[in-house]
């Protein structure tokens, strides 16, 4: 047992491979038709999956949707308002899913000429599978993360600050869910939760919470 | 090799190869494809096997060995399931595809029956299921061709075999098809450390000047690909002689070997040599398939690399250039398109006057030049060097293991 009789973090690391689901959109029309019914963990995959697989490392739009709605549809409005979604300011992927069907319905609506616009490369869903295992490496105590998260590998930190997203029931990370058992980081819980990972490559986002570790410990 | 990678990938990444290929102890993998010599999928596995082996894993690579008639069959696959119009394989042939696989079946029955897992390397051996009805371990079929729009014909053939394994690879998700299984994304890699790819002297580059008759001080156009009709040697040549109106210094460089189980090799070459109409600067290099380090000293005495494929499963020859830090010019299609980022790293064109457009932009244009070369490298060790590869065949086989799509341990 750790200070506060608190049970060790344990860290985890994963490891993740893409599947292809076997559905396609050619164009909007189709990708509202295929949205309505497609497993929840394939819109995980296009919102988070960036971070993990081989992609060029900036996109102009953060999630594939928005990415391909711009790209082949050249529809730059919908993509926009695509690409705000956030998917941590959703309780569940479905009411993200729900939220994504009104901006394409209305686009629809608006703009019927976006029902005959085909792309030249269709909108394939992917979803991820994935491998997690212990690392053996535990952080008895707050403190200790100030020296860690720059030796964590990108698997570590996916799962513990992006995957913990939808595994948690506040969907928190685990970091500043298992800082919260101990008394008296409060302001480091908020500088972490408030860390947006849906902006940042896994490196910056490595950066960006080492910083807040080392200098809140410092 | 790990000690090497981990120089140029970071400990964590070796770190996690070793505790995934943990969960794999004591497991028989075997890869069964149709080449040892020559292609892009030889040498994935030359370089893919080592590391296993260096992970601790009990891998083997075995081929399938025919007559001439079962690779021109499987030539014909090759050519049709990539697209290819107009061409009608007959039941002769198929007869002996199936002929051949049952004796290759029985030849390497013991190994394969008990093998935990099987990965079968596109079409050549893809029947062998067929005879391992009590097989006992997971069969993986992996397909390294695009096949986005095959013939209806052969696809239909060649599924009532795909349709018998476990799971699928494919190179990218266009290739996927409508199978009963689960169809995995995998890009493949190159090895940082190969001969075809490891570091080399100025002497080992310059002595490609004098070996192959190149003028260092004028521009070097290369493509380096087997010959074969979709990898548009001719579109090439013609790309080249756009430029050579304006540009007359520039040189190319058709750089090529042979496989043993690619029967029209010899065919494409001649081809390419009456296209090149004896012009003095235009190299066709017709290379031994050992060639490692000359291709390695082609690709950095070059300029620019070109890849004009047609269809292109991959297209490992555009990693290894843009590793080298040079622009590529690659064909819009396949897997090319998962490498090369229209001015990022290089540019995705359509017909050879496309090609000779990109070329003369970056020779007349020494910023974009230099801007292309920086982003190469950096975007191949990101994405498409061997420890990213492995880690996404062992993922892969822990979650066969455990016949779950996720995987907790």
């Amino acid at each position: 047992m750790a200070e506060n009789n608190v049970s060790p973090f344990e860290i985890k690391d994963c490891s993740v491979v893409s599947i292809a689901i076997g559905k396609h959109a050619l164009n909007t029309k189709e990708l509202f038709t295929q949205l309505l019914s497609v497993d929840q963990d394939s819109i995980y995959y296009h919102f988070w999956g960036k971070l993990l697989r081989t992609s060029f490392s900036t996109p102009e739009f953060n999630n594939d949707f928005a990415q391909w709605v711009s790209e082949q549809i050249h529809d730059k409005s919908l993509a926009e308002r695509l690409s705000v979604l956030a998917p941590q300011d959703y309780p569940s992927l479905d009411e993200l899913r729900q939220e994504m069907l009104d901006i394409i319905q209305s686009s629809l609506e608006q703009n019927t000429v976006l029902l005959y616009t085909n792309a030249q490369e269709p909108f394939y869903f992917l979803k991820l599978s994935m491998v997690v295992f212990d690392t053996s490496k535990i952080i008895n105590e707050p403190k200790e993360f100030a020296n860690f998260i720059d030796d964590l590998s990108y698997g570590s930190l996916y799962f513990h600050f992006v995957d913990a997203r939808r595994r948690t029931k506040n969907h928190r990370d685990d970091f500043s869910n298992w800082i919260a058992l101990f008394e008296g980081y409060d302001e480091l819980i908020d500088m972490i939760v408030n860390i947006d990972p849906f902006f940042f490559s896994l490196s910056k986002l490595k950066e960006r919470v080492s910083n807040i570790f080392r200098t809140y410990f410092k | 090799m790990l000690a090497e990678l981990e120089s140029i990938v970071g400990s964590s990444e070796i770190d996690h190869l070793v505790r995934l290929a943990n969960f794999l102890k004591n497991k028989k993998i075997v890869h069964i494809n149709s080449t040892k010599i020559g292609g892009g999928v030889a040498e994935l596995l030359t370089n893919i096997i080592p590391l296993k082996h260096e992970l601790g894993l009990d891998a083997t690579w075995e081929i399938v060995v025919g007559q001439a008639e079962f690779y021109k069959c499987t030539k014909m696959f090759h050519n049709t399931m990539q697209g290819m119009k107009n061409q009608i394989i007959p039941d002769t042939l198929l007869k002996i595809y199936e002929q051949t696989n049952e004796e290759n079946a029985q030849r390497l029955f013991n190994l394969l029956n008990e093998a935990d897992f099987v990965f079968i390397h596109d079409p050549q051996p893809a029947a062998l299921i067929k005879f391992f009805p009590n097989r006992k371990g997971k069969w993986v079929w992996r397909c390294h061709i695009d096949i986005s729009r095959p013939n209806r014909q052969v696809w239909k053939f060649l599924k009532q075999f795909i349709v018998q394994y476990d799971a699928s690879i494919f190179s990218l998700v266009d290739f996927a098809r409508s199978l009963p299984h689960p169809q995995y994304i995998i890009a493949p890699s190159i090895n940082p450390l190969s001969d075809k790819n490891k570091e080399l002297s100025k002497e080992e580059i310059e002595k490609s000047y004098s070996e192959f008759n190149l003028d260092p001080s004028r521009p070097i156009l290369l493509q380096v690909s087997r010959f074969d009709r979709f990898k548009d040697p001719i579109g090439v040549i013609s790309a080249y002689k756009l430029v050579k109106k304006s540009i007359p210094s520039i040189q190319l460089v058709l750089a090529g070997g042979s496989a043993d189980d690619d029967p029209e090799g010899s065919i494409v070459l001649e081809e390419t040599l009456t296209a090149a109409n004896s012009d003095n600067d235009i190299h066709v290099l017709s290379l031994p398939s050992d060639a490692n380090i000359t291709i390695n000293a082609l690709q950095r005495a070059a300029d620019i690399v070109i890849q004009k494929s047609t269809k292109e499963g991959f297209g490992l020859t555009v990693t290894e250039s843009l590793w080298k830090s040079k622009p590529v010019i690659g064909g819009n299609t396949g897997g090319i398109k998962l490498q090369v980022i229209d001015n990022y790293n290089g540019f995705l064109v359509n017909t050879p006057e496309g090609a000779a457009l990109r070329i003369k932009q970056l020779l007349s244009d020494q910023d974009l030049f230099k801007r292309l070369k920086r982003k190469g490298k950096e975007f191949v060790k990101d994405n498409f060097l061997i420890t990213r590869h492995v880690r996404e065949y062992l993922t892969l086989l822990v979650i066969l293991q455990q016949s779950s799509s996720n995987v907790v341990w």
